[in-house]
């Protein structure tokens, strides 16, 4: 108990981190650049939650600067940190060169949706997004992420998606369990 | 005619002579002009005041006939001296004026090309013998002298030393090792071997010097025979590096080669990254700052510092005041 209670005290808070200066450098040592961009993909993780906007473009964000110790991540930092991040399945590289961070893995929210599902009895039914955003684990998410979860839950053959008209007409068909 | 008397011309040897009267104050004076390798001098015959000329100052002899109207003709030397005197001599007869001047005129051309008669013959050449035994003899007796009195000195100079030498006894650089000395150097086994010895007394103060540092000490410690750096460098590289096949097995420090090829020495078995992450504060620090705080050379920081970062102690900070490097935290 001491141990972990000494563990808890050590372990560097978010803005510990950030009045960091070394974190600001892209280390050269490979253990100590993994670590590091560890730490950077979890800061950028929490300041979108923040934000609460998911997408960001790593060039001008202000997440990777610090005025207070005259401190900011190169070009070349922010790059290996979206690499990184999309390496460790964090994020995905959009087509206008923006990192996409995703707010937790798209099987993950996809198991969710199943087993809100199942809890709620929609299995077996026909659903449009728009009344899956409504509610359950999908409210409140990004579109892409959204996207992305149904398919996931789509290649798990748990459901079956319709592309209807519009999006507002897209269905979800959930499968029961066999 | 100077009336200078100086007793060692009448010691010398005589060139010419002629017996006549020297004219004086208008009073001729009878006596014997006599020419010496130190001039010419006269020499009244009842005695008196001797009259020389010395020959740096002697100008010309002339010879010619003074002739009164009521007297014949004698034969007469002129002696013209620098100063613009005239010295007038009547010689007795004309062959000794005629071997007179000649010699008189020898003798001035020999004294403005430095020819002394003395110099001349057997007799010259063991003059100038002895001439020179006797100056080396007093460089020999100024140079006992000399020694003599330093050797006196020399005994309060070494006390000197012995009060310092103790108080600074930690240090390995002024000490003289009497064993260092009488290593061979060509036997490199030996030769890693006595060098490990001082650097063990070197590393009390310090957690690691460089390849040079071991050389100077191990060259102070030996005293005069000096080993050259590339057998040192050698031996070192055989017996004491870390990675070496034939290491000697009980050595008290161990050989590394950093990133850029400096050479480090340290205590076998010492973790040197370690200390130098150590020597780090939490708030970072630069190089310089860390090669005072390991109290090593300046040059040497910026490698430890390097060493420790490939060790995974310390990370890097390129902030615009310069490089800085912190402990580090992301392997913690």
């Amino acid at each position: 108990m001491a141990e972990l209670a000494a563990a808890e005290e050590d372990a560097w808070s978010d803005e510990d981190w950030q009045a960091f200066p070394p974190l600001y450098t892209l280390q050269p040592h490979a253990a100590t650049r993994e670590a590091q961009l560890n730490v950077w993909i979890d800061l950028l993780w929490r300041w979108c939650k923040a934000q609460n906007s998911w997408t960001v473009d790593v060039a001008s964000c202000d997440v990777f600067v610090n005025e207070t110790i005259n401190r900011r991540l190169d070009e070349n930092g922010r790059r290996e940190v979206a690499k990184a991040a999309c390496r460790a399945g964090r994020g995905e590289l959009l087509e206008n060169g923006a990192l996409f961070v995703l707010e937790q893995q798209p099987k993950d929210l996809a198991r969710q949706l199943y087993e809100w599902a199942k809890a709620t009895g929609r299995l077996g039914g026909v659903f449009t997004l728009a009344e899956l955003d409504d509610d359950g684990p999908l409210a409140g998410a990004d579109a892409r992420l959204r996207t992305a979860a149904l398919d996931a839950l789509e290649a798990a053959d748990r459901c079956a998606v319709f592309t209807g008209a519009t999006s507002a007409e897209a269905g979800v068909k959930f499968f029961r369990e066999e | 005619m100077q009336p200078i008397t100086t007793q060692s011309w009448a010691a010398e040897a005589t060139l010419a002579e002629t017996p006549g009267k020297l004219e004086v104050d208008d009073d001729w004076v009878r006596g014997t002009l006599r020419l010496t390798a130190s001039g010419v001098s006269f020499v009244p015959l009842e005695g008196g005041q001797q009259r020389q000329i010395p020959i740096g100052t002697l100008l010309r002899v002339v010879t010619h006939d003074r002739r009164r109207r009521w007297k014949k003709a004698r034969p007469c030397v002129e002696l013209w001296a620098a100063n613009g005197t005239k010295a007038t001599f009547d010689c007795r007869d004309d062959r000794r004026r005629r071997a007179f001047a000649s010699a008189a005129e020898k003798a001035v051309a020999d004294h403005a090309t430095g020819f002394k008669p003395s110099d001349a013959g057997i007799g010259g050449l063991a003059r100038r013998r002895r001439r020179r035994r006797r100056r080396h003899e007093g460089l020999a007796e100024d140079t006992r002298a000399d020694l003599k009195a330093l050797a006196a000195r020399a005994g309060e100079v070494v006390s000197v030393l012995k009060r310092y030498g103790d108080a600074s006894a930690a240090s390995a650089f002024c000490v003289a090792d009497a064993e260092a000395a009488t290593v061979d150097t060509s036997d490199a086994r030996q030769l890693a071997a006595s060098a490990a010895r001082v650097a063990e007394r070197l590393l009390e103060r310090r957690p690691t010097c460089s390849l040079a540092d071991l050389w100077c000490a191990y060259n102070r410690a030996r005293g005069v025979a000096l080993v050259s750096p590339d057998d040192l460098a050698d031996a070192c590289a055989r017996y004491l590096a870390v990675d070496a096949p034939r290491r000697l097995a009980d050595a008290p420090v161990a050989m590394r080669t950093l990133r850029s090829g400096v050479r480090i020495i340290y205590n076998a078995g010492d973790d040197v990254p370690g200390r130098v992450a150590a020597a780090v504060p939490a708030a970072g620090a630069s190089a310089p700052a860390v090669a005072r705080a390991l109290r090593g050379p300046a040059a040497l920081g910026l490698e430890h510092c390097l060493d420790a970062e490939a060790a995974g102690r310390l990370c890097r900070d390129a902030g615009p005041a310069g490089l800085a490097f912190f402990p580090n935290r992301f392997l913690a």
